[in-house]
């Protein structure tokens, strides 16, 4: 009987938790997924434009919805501010890999032009814009730990009640 | 302290949203001036000066989108067939604010030296145009065309052209002309040009 008490607590904790996990994975890039989905010639267009070809908006998707769903569900403990932190450091990555740092080039080969056309070449560069959002992050990196010492120091401030004490 | 860094997190949050607005508005405002025929080439014409022969291409920059485009930078190399080159040009300009518009003028000049030593008879010489352009200040954008083939009637080849006899060495000397302007070649010694003098017909 007071294992079946002891489930219901359990389930009681848990469930908010899992449901504000469920939805902030869908915020954080679940959505991502639905136009993907809806329109894959679009999305197929989209991954042309990525340098590093191979690993789809899909995949980086799921990779912010995992890290988002982790955080929620460590809420309340320290794991909570090591993931925020991994996840800042996995978005400046893919932020550098994905735009080739910044420097985003679209090839046209010469078989989609007339003959007397040789290559096609567009290419943006925006470095500056990108070195500015991994400041950024690295910002958010900084908050993260300060967070975390925030969270340590309100644990050892919190009253230590003695075992022996009725 | 759990003031501040709620502050520096909704900093960062603005800051970052505000950054990838500036983004996503600039490149499509770039992509707007560039594909709405915002840099128009004009009609280019040919003269012959100083044994040159000049290509002129103005450009009307009507910069009808919200930021400046901060430099803007042409480039043409002209290649023979096996990819040597012959002649290589480059024209700036200065600051295009927005909402104004500007005419550049991109001289491409050839030595015809270089097309008698190289002998292009009739043939197909390559040209690569880069127009490059910073926007906003920020933005770096360019549009490479490599290796467009343009078909060189070899109006000025030496095969088809000047017979030169040593005997005419350093005289006024004239030459087939296929072209329609009015020129006088100055040899001297086997097919080297010494100068040519033109006036458009």
């Amino acid at each position: 009987m007071s294992d079946v008490g002891e489930d219901r607590n359990w389930l009681r904790i848990l469930a908010p938790r899992i449901l504000k996990a469920a939805f902030w994975g869908f915020i954080m890039g679940g959505e991502i997924l639905i136009p993907l989905y809806l329109m894959p010639d679009f999305a197929s267009q989209i991954e042309t434009l990525m340098p590093a070809a191979g690993t789809g908006l899909p995949t980086i998707a799921a990779i912010f919805v995992a890290f988002e769903v982790a955080i929620q569900l460590f809420d309340g403990t320290i794991f909570r501010y090591a993931l925020s932190i991994s996840r800042t450091m996995v978005s400046m990555i893919l932020f550098i890999i994905f735009t080739n740092g910044g420097i985003i080039e679209v090839l046209m080969p010469p078989n989609g032009l007339p003959s007397e056309a040789g290559s096609l070449q567009i290419l943006v560069d925006f470095s500056t814009i990108l070195a500015a959002l991994l400041v950024f992050s690295l910002l958010s990196i900084v908050k993260n730990i300060l967070q975390a010492v925030d969270f340590l120091s309100q644990k050892v401030e919190e009253p230590v009640i003695p075992p022996e004490m009725p | 302290m759990r003031q501040s860094i709620r502050v520096l997190g909704w900093t960062i949050t603005i800051a970052s949203l505000l950054t990838f607005a500036f983004l996503g508005f600039s490149v499509y405002s770039l992509f707007q001036l560039v594909m709405g025929q915002g840099i128009a080439p004009g009609e280019s014409s040919v003269s012959i000066s100083n044994g040159d022969y000049v290509i002129s291409l103005p450009f009307l920059v009507n910069n009808t989108s919200y930021f400046d485009i901060t430099k803007l930078d042409i480039t043409t190399i002209i290649k023979d067939p096996e990819g040597g080159v012959i002649s290589q040009s480059t024209t700036s300009s200065g600051i295009i604010p927005s909402g104004s518009s500007a005419n550049v003028s991109h001289y491409i000049s050839i030595d015809i030296n270089n097309i008698v030593e190289k002998n292009l008879t009739d043939a197909t010489i390559l040209m690569d145009t880069i127009m490059g352009l910073r926007y906003a200040n920020i933005i770096e954008f360019s549009v490479t065309m490599a290796n467009v083939s343009i078909p060189w009637d070899a109006s000025i080849s030496p095969k088809q052209t000047f017979p030169v006899s040593r005997d005419r060495d350093g005289a006024p000397f004239s030459f087939g002309n296929k072209t329609n302007i009015r020129a006088q070649l100055l040899l001297y010694d086997q097919f080297r040009v010494f100068g040519v003098n033109s006036c458009p017909t």
